[in-house]
């Protein structure tokens, strides 16, 4: 919302510093974004007549005018302009004058000829967009009465941020009103009283279908007006506040909206066919040619204004072409109403149009204002268009209540924690438009005026009353209470531990976007049933690779690791926790949101550091900090989870009963691809939420060990096909209890056992609680471990 | 003889010796390149070929003794050691032991961690709340009527008529990053208690100097509703190009909780009151850390995390 401070100005005292007024209104709640200068500042600028015009002798398209500048006074000034004439009033730019856009005059000599000063165009003067030629002055002025005083004074124009709660202060008139109350000020705007020349009929049918969709209508015919360009004041207002100066009529019309806050409208009372104005629902298919040049197609939930034959405007957003003010016009109907917010908010978006007028009834209007604002809108039509009114029409079927609140002191003391008696209350609100009776201290009367619907309850006076008062002013003193936390949300520390424990690890942590493209199930080859297919779309999003809700971080962790890559960075250890977001098979309720922790490893062939030269990342790398992670916080991964393997993928699964914990390998093809990495990305994806359910939060502490350990080495024979895993699991089982800890430590292929045959090396740990072992003890579960390997697994001991 | 009389000398110098560093000095007098020791082994070319090799002999027994008094002196001292420390085949200690790469959290993770803590510090809990959200409590609960201007105060993405994405409290959030969301309600709450803790949050993070103002505002949840703008950190509040010559930074929405908002969760608003603010992660961690384009924080660039 743009305020003219001149404007403004005609209705309240202002401070002399904008910086202030800036200030004071900002704190008071009415945000001011932006203000600017407006208008022209320099005395240089001059009214002055062109007394002769002669061609430039060297430059067909110059002319070498003499302006008379003052009575006394002439300047030769050259002139590109093709319509420069003699006896024109032009404004004249002195020497030494500044022009809005920077340009300051001198003295010049162009093609030979010294010239003087310049006579301005629109643009030069900031105003309009005219360029084509010189600024010619209708009328008769004083030579060198400054160009300000006469079309542009020097204005501030402050760009307010008005909460789409504050319909009110949609207007020049609301925002005195808050100015007035923030100094203890008063604030007057004028008031215009219509004497109606009283017909003995009406001369146009006023129906209105609904007290709902249209709770007042006041229309009023104001017959013989002359169509003509605005005074210069009233263009000028208008421009101030950013509205293109059209007409009288119409910047009429306008410029009560921007003081008052109504909108209005005028149709040409002759194109309105059958003497009738009827406020009804569109028909399905009814067509409006509108005053944007568009055209509409309507239903029947859109509300339009129309005559005997068809709609003539769309209520409360845009007149039709048809019926507009033209410079022909004599006869207006002026319409003057309330519409029902939310019909206007809905048909103005169904049809994707924004009017001021569309802004100010989707907000809620003022119906108590509508006769005042058409009063006003007729006198000035009087005033500056001529014309006789006729009779008000005024028929309003939803005439509100009057809203009376009873109001507790204690309340200011309950929510602000400031003390304030009913004196206080009421002499705080009053300015504001609040008329406050109080039979005591402790309860207020409080009667809300009618353009205040945001006011519905007493937490809405507080507001009112903390704003008068002054934000600022709350909670000095610091008379506040203390809180202990109630405690911890365990999962959100597990992540936080979780992404540490990568960090340390060498992982750096990204955040990605929560959308996708959405082409990611078919590049990764997810099956049919796979909870990822199950997508959330985005009705409306704002662009086509965010139409998905994601169902996995890698698309967006893999974009990184393109982007990153491109940037040279060829080694990247990444990992992430985020949400993703799976739809119910059904398709409907709110969709499950799964916390996942991806790890992506890749790493250039060639990539080497001198102490760990020709190590390329592989599986066992992204296997290895899945595993290591699971046992910083104790989750035993590799033997609770089950472990499956793919060769053709190359990808290995961890799954707890049928659920999928971890999934995690190397990039396939074609999603490779896709990305066109030329280096191979492993990665893993896990359920953190599940790994979360499976970790020991809290565990309770063990005795350490008192007796000493035993150690034996092994080295077993292996045939193809059979696993460490079947080996590891034989050796648990059948250490039994005294198995502290086994470890490979080597693996061997090569020409001193048989071919086709793995020997692996071992190094295990017994240990009893109660005793120290003995070596036959050993001995004898040693035998038995190999006994079983040999029958189960045909594993031998390396001899 | 000379051998006898250095070695003689050594072993004085080594008993008297009470400090490992002085070994070095000791072994290079003896045994260095120009030590008196090394001097008679290089004599000894210069003698009569049939005394060569006895005085050969003696001179290396000398070196022996030397060395092994010194190895005996240095262990006694302490400091010593045995085995190698580093690889086969390495000899220069200087040589890098890693290559300049190192994990780290997200800077927005960090700043995440940071707020948190400051609440947890002032009493508050850590809940996570659904980013896909009912209508209903998207907008209804909050106070936001239907069909209603206000709605249009943040992108709001839907998927469903009634299903949609969880809009952010606060204008100075940006749209589907982290934010934090305060509640606090009991008898009693007041807007002191808000401005209290939003000044404590803002002091921790931002320095003890930092003061905050109020300037009213409005959300459809709170009443009275505010925006909070700190003072500027850079110029403490003189006006800088950081904060745009203002001397206040916006940075979070806060407010009373509207009595609607509490009904809907079956709180009597004439018995409680509360207080509710957001704050946006990236909005703090943009200002905390200089970062002057939010772009940088969801495009993951590492030589943009490595920074922090």
């Amino acid at each position: 919302m743009l305020i003219s401070m001149n404007w403004l100005k005609r209705y309240v005292p202002v401070p002399d510093s904008v910086e202030t007024f800036v200030h004071d209104l900002t704190m008071a709640g009415l945000n001011v974004e932006t203000w600017r200068e407006r208008g022209l500042r320099d005395p240089n600028i001059v009214v002055g007549r062109v007394l002769e015009v002669a061609k430039h002798p060297d430059a067909d398209r110059l002319s070498v005018c003499r302006v008379a500048v003052s009575e006394a006074e002439t300047k030769r000034i050259v002139c590109g302009a093709p319509n420069v004439a003699a006896g024109q009033f032009v404004p004249v730019a002195l020497i030494g004058a500044a022009l809005p856009n920077g340009l300051t005059i001198k003295k010049t000599r162009i093609r030979g000829v010294d010239s003087e000063g310049m006579i301005c165009s629109d643009i030069e003067l900031g105003m309009g967009q005219d360029a084509k030629g010189i600024m010619v002055l209708d009328g008769e002025y004083v030579l060198g009465t400054p160009i300000a005083d006469i079309l542009m004074p020097p204005d501030v124009v402050l760009e307010l941020e008005v909460t789409p709660n504050r319909p009110d202060l949609l207007s020049h008139a609301g925002v005195a009103r808050e100015t007035a109350a923030i100094y203890q000020k008063t604030f007057a705007v004028p008031e215009a009283t219509v004497e109606s020349a009283a017909s003995d009929k009406p001369e146009v049918r006023l129906e209105i279908e609904s007290g709902s969709d249209c709770p007042r209508y006041v229309g009023r015919i104001v017959r013989g007006v002359k169509v003509g360009p605005s005074p210069a004041w009233l263009a000028n207002s208008l421009e101030a506040v950013g509205i293109n100066s059209i007409n009288n009529i119409v910047d009429i019309t306008n410029f009560v909206m921007m003081e008052l806050g109504q909108p209005l409208h005028s149709f040409d009372l002759k194109k309105l066919r059958g003497g009738a104005v009827i406020v009804r629902r569109a028909f399905d298919g009814e067509i409006l040619a509108a005053l944007d040049g568009e055209t509409y197609e309507l239903t029947k939930e859109h509300l339009v204004i129309a005559d005997e034959k068809g709609p003539v405007a769309l209520a409360g957003i845009i007149g039709g072409n048809d019926t507009a003010v033209t410079a022909g016009t004599a006869d207006l109907f002026l319409e003057c109403a309330c519409f029902h917010p939310t019909l206007v908010r809905r048909t103005r978006k169904a049809l994707g149009i924004s009017t001021e007028a569309s802004y100010r009834f989707e907000r809620g209007s003022d119906r108590e204002i509508c006769r005042k604002a058409s009063d006003r809108a007729v006198a000035l039509f009087q005033e500056i268009a001529g014309g006789t009114p006729g009779e008000v029409l005024d028929v309003y079927k939803g005439e509100l209540e009057p809203r009376v609140l009873d109001f507790e002191t204690i309340e200011v003391r309950r929510l602000l924690g400031i003390n304030l008696g009913a004196a206080d209350v009421a002499r705080l609100l009053a300015p504001l438009g609040f008329a406050c009776t109080s039979k005591d201290s402790d309860l207020v009367r409080i009667s809300v005026p009618s353009y205040r619907a945001d006011v519905a309850e007493e937490a809405d006076i507080v507001e009112e009353i903390a704003r008068m008062y002054g934000y600022d002013r709350i909670g000095k003193g610091w008379d506040y209470r203390c809180t202990v936390s109630a405690g911890v949300e365990h999962f959100d520390e597990f992540m936080e531990a979780v992404l540490d424990h990568l960090a340390s690890r060498g992982f750096t942590e990204t955040i990605t976007s929560s959308f996708n493209e959405g082409s990611e199930a078919d590049a990764f080859g997810w099956p049919a049933d796979d909870p990822r297919r199950e997508r959330i779309a985005i009705r409306n999003p704002l662009v086509s690779t965010q139409r998905f809700m994601r169902t996995s971080l890698l698309p967006g962790m893999l974009d990184v690791v393109r982007r990153n890559l491109d940037q040279g960075l060829k080694r990247l250890y990444i990992c992430q926790a985020g949400k993703v977001f799976l739809g119910r098979p059904d398709g409907r309720g709110l969709p499950e949101e799964r916390w996942i922790l991806t790890l992506i490893m890749t790493k250039p062939q060639g990539d080497d550091f001198w102490l760990n030269m020709n190590k390329d990342v592989d599986l066992f790398d992204i296997k290895r900090e899945v595993e290591l992670m699971g046992r910083r916080f104790k989750i035993d991964i590799w033997h609770d989870f089950h472990y499956a393997f793919q060769k053709k993928t190359g990808m290995f699964t961890y799954a707890v009963r049928d659920r999928t914990m971890i999934e995690g390998g190397i990039l396939n093809d074609a999603v490779s691809a896709k990305y066109d990495f030329d280096q191979p990305v492993f990665y893993a994806e896990m359920d953190l939420a599940g790994l979360f359910k499976a970790c020991l939060i809290s565990p309770r502490a063990k005795p350490l060990p008192e007796y000493p350990v035993s150690k034996r080495d092994l080295s077993l024979v292996v045939k193809s096909g059979i696993t460490w895993q079947e080996i590891e699991k034989s050796l648990v089982k059948n250490c039994g209890g005294l198995l502290e800890s086994l470890k490979l430590f080597d693996v061997y292929t090569g020409d001193q056992i048989p071919s086709g045959t793995t020997a692996y090396g071992i190094k295990i740990q017994f240990r009893a609680n109660d005793r120290t072992l003995t070596d036959a003890e050993i001995d004898s579960v040693i035998d038995k471990v190999l006994s079983k390997l040999k029958n189960e697994l045909d594993v031998e001991l390396r001899s | 003889m000379d051998v006898d009389r250095i070695v003689q000398s050594a072993k004085e110098e080594l008993s008297a010796c009470t400090d490992a560093h002085d070994l070095d000095t000791i072994r290079i007098k003896y045994l260095g390149r120009k030590g008196s020791l090394t001097a008679l082994l290089r004599a000894v070319k210069d003698l009569p070929p049939a005394e060569r090799p006895a005085a050969g002999a003696a001179v290396n027994a000398a070196k022996l003794q030397i060395e092994e008094l010194l190895s005996a002196k240095e262990a006694s001292l302490g400091g010593a050691r045995s085995g190698s420390v580093m690889p086969e085949g390495v000899s220069d200690p200087t040589l890098p032991a890693h290559d300049g790469i190192a994990g780290r959290r997200h800077i927005l993770s960090r700043v995440f961690r940071e707020m948190k803590n400051i609440f947890r510090g002032l009493g508050y809990s850590i809940a996570h709340g659904p980013d896909v959200e009912l209508e209903y409590y998207n907008f209804q609960a909050l106070n936001f009527p239907e069909e209603h201007p206000s709605r249009d105060l943040q992108d709001t993405f839907y998927i469903t008529d009634d299903i949609l994405l969880r809009t952010q409290t606060s204008p100075v959030q940006v749209r589907f990053m982290d934010q934090v969301e305060g509640l606090y309600v009991d008898t009693d709450v007041t807007m002191a208690d808000l401005k209290k803790d939003v000044e404590l949050f803002t002091r921790e993070m931002f320095g003890p100097n930092t003061r905050i103002r109020f300037r009213p505002h409005f959300f459809p949840f709170t009443e009275p509703s505010a925006e909070a703008d700190m003072s500027c950190f850079a110029c403490q509040g003189s006006g800088c190009a950081i904060c745009g010559h203002a001397g206040w930074i916006e940075i979070m929405g806060a407010g009373m909780v509207h009595p609607n908002v509490l009904r809907a969760v079956e709180y009597d608003p004439e018995v409680y009151s509360g207080f509710a603010f957001g704050i946006g992660v990236d909005r703090i961690a943009m200002l905390k850390h200089g970062v002057n384009d939010i772009r940088l924080f969801l495009g993951n660039d590492l030589r943009f995390l490595e920074q922090f």
